[in-house]
């Protein structure tokens, strides 16, 4: 390509760095102004909070992986020790063997304390408490105090004589540091899910001037390390190294240049892969190119977090290292750490460091020049027709009753992005997140929780990354839902039902195979895909509110933090109780995600029209599902601080009583609260208190007597209730130590009554029937608010409880929208408490 | 259903009452009245930046207005925004499709959308595609469409539901001779049924030529509307336009 009479490359590289922070800027800026006109607050602090979460999160992960690193290294020796005929312990053992010179006296073999070593060697290597003790008994008595080592001998400054170490050490260390790098450079300018990345249109027009294609690049290729704060906190990973080699001192020194260099390394690669898929492929391919790299970037960071504690991976890892080492010549790694001498030197490193990112670093513009020499004419093409692509597979034209189901099939059948984002992403987080929850898992072995349980959390994944993904699928061309009637949130509907559907049919074949292996618990399991049912239509419902409008420039605009975080609230919570075969856990977590999921709706209902005019949006009117439940959310931490405080400085007999007590107090306290938080958007307390609906027939008087009577009747039921249960075989256990610690509370029943029938019916009523019952009616309307709201009432109070206080709340709720008053509802949660507490 | 889709009484089938849009501390529109009979075809014409498109994106309910009132048919644009989507058929200045979906496929979605038999609406709209040249392109990804091509997929989209009222922004932006040619004729045959049509453009010789209602705006007002004949006033369109536009906001 001719270059004569091209604007200088380092100009052209200033210019466009300029106009990329500026632009970043410009951005930041009108996010803060149109927060800032929707909420009426003049600062936001949550952005600042955000960001430095972010960069947290990133020394984090480096620090982890440096962990990694210095495990992976003592892993080795140990396997090495141990190959010598010697049995790693802790220094605890050693020391309770006394003088190593000492014979075994067989006496004082007792006296050794094993325990400690014993549990670790079950936890990291498996097998029970007994053949483990047996093992190291035996050891002690063939080889003394000399057929073990010291832990600590091992742990304490490995790498200072590098000539003493198996070349497996450098073989191991290297894969972690390979890992470390292929993470970061897979990392890119932030883990959003778009990878539409239509930068075409840009690229065209700064192509348009008369520059060099490298020079027009070499600005992005910077971009990465100022997005990304993984990047500028690399050096804490090559800190930590090497403050383990050598003395945290030098590791602070080394760290700079060493870790900045491979940051900026990584930034270029990872920008130069980009542009050259971008550049040199067919436009379908680049989605699933740059869906494996985002994809390897995500393995990487799950990876350290999930491997800390993975005895068994790291020696299974640590063997095949042993056999890589004759193979692959190990010297590069060697002297990046140590050095070439015979002896640890940190100078030699340091150069050896700069050296191996200043490689790195030529390899990654050489991508970048052959990915961008022949501009943008280069390659790749436009998409070749594929006649197997246009067919419709049977799955589509299964959908093809519904226009959106059909397209968002089509697009999931063509786009090979879509499959790998939306398969292998979950499938290796989830595989991650079992692995993690390995503790869980072994109390599971053997039953059928435990898959069931997997399948959930393959279940979850699947949707939370599938959402965004889907949504990000649309890009610039949602301009089109707006022209169809209900258009847009049709789309978004669909989407979530579709995906929700699609999710279920993967759990449900999942947990069909387990009534096929355990059919003894065939109900158990019927019930759990019920509950994924409803959990699952939640979830997806949760993650179509994060769609947001592309810019004019065809960039996909990342939905705020704090939504996102929204819509993960309670999402392990259903898949932790099936795990443990919790009930009342999996249950909270179905109730609290799918009210999560319909106070999300609510706001997004209201943010909705307004999507493509960021400027006339407006919150949704208070008092909403979100300002209720995060009102009974912060009560109810309050009181868990409260009840904490009662049992620190209570007597064991008075715990009821200062339970009590503090319930009372902060539901009024949380009354108090809302009652102003409510004022200030004006909303009065008497807007609350009473309700006229075209429902509202029943007067005054008749719907307080009616009240007590239901009161009445419900605490009746409820104390029937719990007779059933004390006799019922699986609960009578359950119900002797409830009424033992009952009846030891009996003399302070009337403080109980101030309390309980005083004060926590105006607060609850108020919280979950004035504020929740009420939005939730405004949004699921009818008997499914009735249900869920009382549901949520429920799940805030003990299990044992949980059925009559279920109808308690729908009592109130009735009673609250039938007579148009929140006081007749106080009254009846009055009766109901106080009969059942003096009964 | 033909007679209720296209809307009933009054002469006026757009009532542009008093709009002002603000973005910010941007005034992109500033108190425009201006209305538009039934079954005329209206010009809007303006400088770059005016205020056509929000003009537009206001009437389409994907806006809302800071203040005034905007109606078609009687509809609220921005309240009724559900039902105004089934009188009107909107082109927007630079349509972008779906990568992965054919033209007939978006057809075949967007009839499904509008409630309408895929099959019978295409079938409707077989003559106008040939006359567009678009019979083979339609089995084609959205992807590979030039920018022609996606004006007049987007043109077919906007007709799908034989709307009442069809708004064109900027329809021939992009457009070879042929095509515009033919975007004219069917815009003459399209009012001739009874159908409105509004579009903005920046050509003064194809408004003197279709348009019997025109209306110029800049910087965000209404400078003049009427007949062609009113705002002419016995001079040339273009004249008018520089006259009126060189002189709004100084």
């Amino acid at each position: 390509m001719k270059t004569l009479g091209a604007t200088p490359s380092r100009k052209v590289f200033v210019l466009l760095w300029k106009a990329a922070r500026r632009r970043s800027a410009a951005r930041k800026q009108r996010q803060r102004e149109l927060m800032s006109r929707k909420s009426g607050a003049r600062r936001n602090t949550l952005g600042g909070l955000t960001n430095l979460l972010g960069i947290l999160a990133m020394v984090f992960l480096h620090a982890a992986l440096a962990w990694m690193f210095i495990d992976a290294v003592k892993s080795t020796r140990v396997i090495d020790v141990e190959r010598g005929g010697k049995v790693v312990v802790s220094s605890y053992m050693i020391r309770s063997m006394g003088n190593p010179a000492k014979s075994d006296p067989a006496g004082e073999m007792g006296e050794i304390d094993y325990d400690f070593d014993v549990r670790a060697r079950v936890r990291d290597l498996g097998g029970n408490e007994t053949s483990q003790k047996e093992f190291l008994s035996k050891h002690y008595e063939s080889f003394g105090r000399a057929g073990f080592v010291d832990e600590d001998e091992i742990s304490s400054n490995d790498l200072s004589e590098p000539e003493r170490l198996p070349d497996s050490v450098w073989m191991l260390g290297g894969f972690v540091i390979l890992w470390w790098l292929v993470m970061i450079v897979c990392q890119g300018e932030g883990l959003e899910m778009d990878i539409q990345r239509r930068r075409h249109p840009m690229w065209e027009w700064i192509q348009s001037h008369p520059v060099r294609p490298v020079a027009a690049f070499a600005a992005d290729l910077l971009a990465p390390l100022v997005a990304n704060p993984v990047y500028f906190s690399a050096p804490v990973f090559w800190g930590m190294i090497f403050g383990y080699v050598f003395s945290p001192w030098i590791g602070l020194l080394l760290s700079i240049p060493v870790g900045l260099g491979f940051a900026l390394a990584a930034s270029v690669l990872n920008k130069a892969l980009e542009i050259s898929v971008m550049l040199r492929m067919a436009p379908r391919n680049r989605g699933a190119v740059l869906g494996l790299i985002s994809w390897l970037g995500y393995a990487g960071m799950m990876l350290p977090l999930f491997s800390i504690n993975a005895e068994p991976l790291k020696r299974f890892l640590a063997q095949k290292a042993d056999a890589l080492s004759a193979l692959i010549p190990s010297f590069p790694v060697r002297w990046v750490l140590v050095g070439w001498g015979n002896e640890a030197s940190a100078w030699q490193a340091g150069i050896c460091g700069v050296f191996a990112a200043s490689v790195l670093l030529i390899v990654a513009i050489g991508v970048a020049w052959w990915g961008v020499r022949q501009g943008l004419q280069s390659g790749g093409g436009r998409a070749l027709p594929n006649q197997r692509l246009r067919e419709e597979p049977a799955g589509v034209k299964f959908c093809s009753g519904n226009p959106l189901y059909r397209k968002e099939m089509l697009w999931f059948w063509r786009d090979k992005g879509a499959v790998i984002q939306a398969l292998l992403i979950p499938l290796t987080i989830a595989s991650f997140q079992v692995f993690n929850l390995r503790g869980l898992m072994s109390s599971a072995v053997g039953s059928w929780n435990g898959i069931a349980g997997c399948a959930i959390i393959c279940g979850t994944y699947f949707l939370l990354v599938l959402g965004p993904r889907s949504l990000a699928s649309e890009g610039a061309a949602l301009w089109l839902a707006t022209t169809w009637p209900r258009g847009l949130e049709d789309l978004l509907k669909a989407k979530a039902r579709l995906w929700w559907m699609f999710s279920s049919a993967i759990v449900l074949a999942i947990l069909a195979v387990v009534v096929w292996m355990f059919p003894a618990d065939w109900w158990r399991i019927l019930l759990v895909a019920c509950g994924w049912m409803v959990f699952g239509k939640s979830l997806a419902e949760k993650a179509v509110t994060l769609a947001t409008v592309a810019s004019s420039s065809g960039e996909a605009e990342p939905a705020p933090k704090g939504r996102q975080w929204a819509a993960m609230l309670g999402t392990f919570v259903f898949s932790a109780g099936v795990f443990t075969a919790n009930w009342s856990l999996a249950v909270v977590g179905v109730v609290f995600s799918t009210l999560t999921a319909s106070a999300m709706w609510q706001n997004f209902r209201a943010r909705l029209p307004y999507l493509f005019d960021p400027w006339s949006e407006k919150l949704p009117p208070a008092p909403s599902l979100m300002h209720a439940m995060i009102a009974i959310a912060a009560m109810v931490e309050v009181l868990g601080l409260f009840a904490v405080l009662v049992h620190s400085f209570s007597m064991e007999s008075s715990v009821w009583f200062g339970r009590t007590m503090a319930y009372g107090l902060v539901g009024l306290m949380a009354w108090g609260i809302m009652v102003s938080f409510l004022a200030k958007r004006g909303v009065t307390g008497r807007m609350i208190w009473r309700w006229e609906t075209e429902k509202t027939n029943v007067s005054a008087m008749t719907s307080y007597v009616g009240a007590v009577m239901i009161g009445a009747v419900l605490a009746g039921l409820a104390m029937f209730y719990m007779a059933g249960l004390r006799v019922f075989p699986p609960t009578v256990e359950f119900m002797r130590s409830v009424d033992a610690l009952a009846s030891a509370d009996r003399g302070l029943i009337p403080i109980m009554l101030i309390m309980a029938v005083g004060m926590a019916p105006l607060a609850e009523e108020f919280l979950f029937r004035g504020l929740l019952f009420r939005a939730l009616d405004r949004e699921k309307g009818g008997i499914a608010a009735l249900l869920w709201s009382s549901a949520y009432f429920a799940i805030y109070h003990p299990p044992v409880s949980w059925l009559p206080v279920f109808f308690v709340g729908v009592g109130c709720a009735w009673l609250y929208k039938k007579s148009g008053r929140l006081g007749p509802s106080v009254l009846l949660h009055m009766t109901y408490n106080a009969i059942v507490i003096v009964a | 259903m033909e007679n209720e889709r296209r809307g009933g009484g009054g002469t006026d089938i757009v009532e542009i009452v008093g709009v002002s849009k603000n973005f910010g501390q941007k005034n992109a529109l500033r108190d425009v009245t201006w209305c538009l009979p039934k079954g005329q075809i209206s010009g809007l014409l303006g400088p770059n930046g005016a205020g056509k498109t929000t003009l537009f994106r206001l009437l389409m309910g994907i806006l809302k207005c800071s203040s005034g009132e905007l109606r078609i048919s009687g509809l609220d644009c921005f309240e009724d925004r559900v039902a105004v989507k089934g009188v009107v058929g909107f082109l927007p200045d630079e349509p972008v499709f779906y990568s992965y979906l054919s033209g007939r496929e978006i057809l075949e979605l967007s009839a499904g959308m509008h409630d309408l038999c895929a099959v019978e609406a295409i079938r409707k709209l077989k003559p106008l595609i040939s006359r567009l040249g678009m019979e083979d392109a339609l089995g084609a990804f959205a992807e590979d469409y030039s920018r022609g091509m996606k004006k007049k997929l987007g043109l077919l989209l906007a007709l799908i539901h034989a709307p009442a009222l069809l708004i064109l922004d900027e329809p021939t932006n992009g457009l070879d001779v042929e095509s515009t040619r033919i975007f004219f004729e069917l815009m003459r045959e399209l009012s001739e049924g009874g159908t409105t049509v509004v579009f903005s453009t920046h050509l003064m010789d194809q408004v003197e030529r279709l348009c019997s209602h025109v209306a110029i705006i800049g910087e965000g007002e209404l400078i003049c509307s009427g007949t062609l004949d009113e705002v002419r006033g016995g001079r040339g369109l273009e004249e008018v336009f520089v006259e009126l536009t060189s002189t709004v906001g100084k």
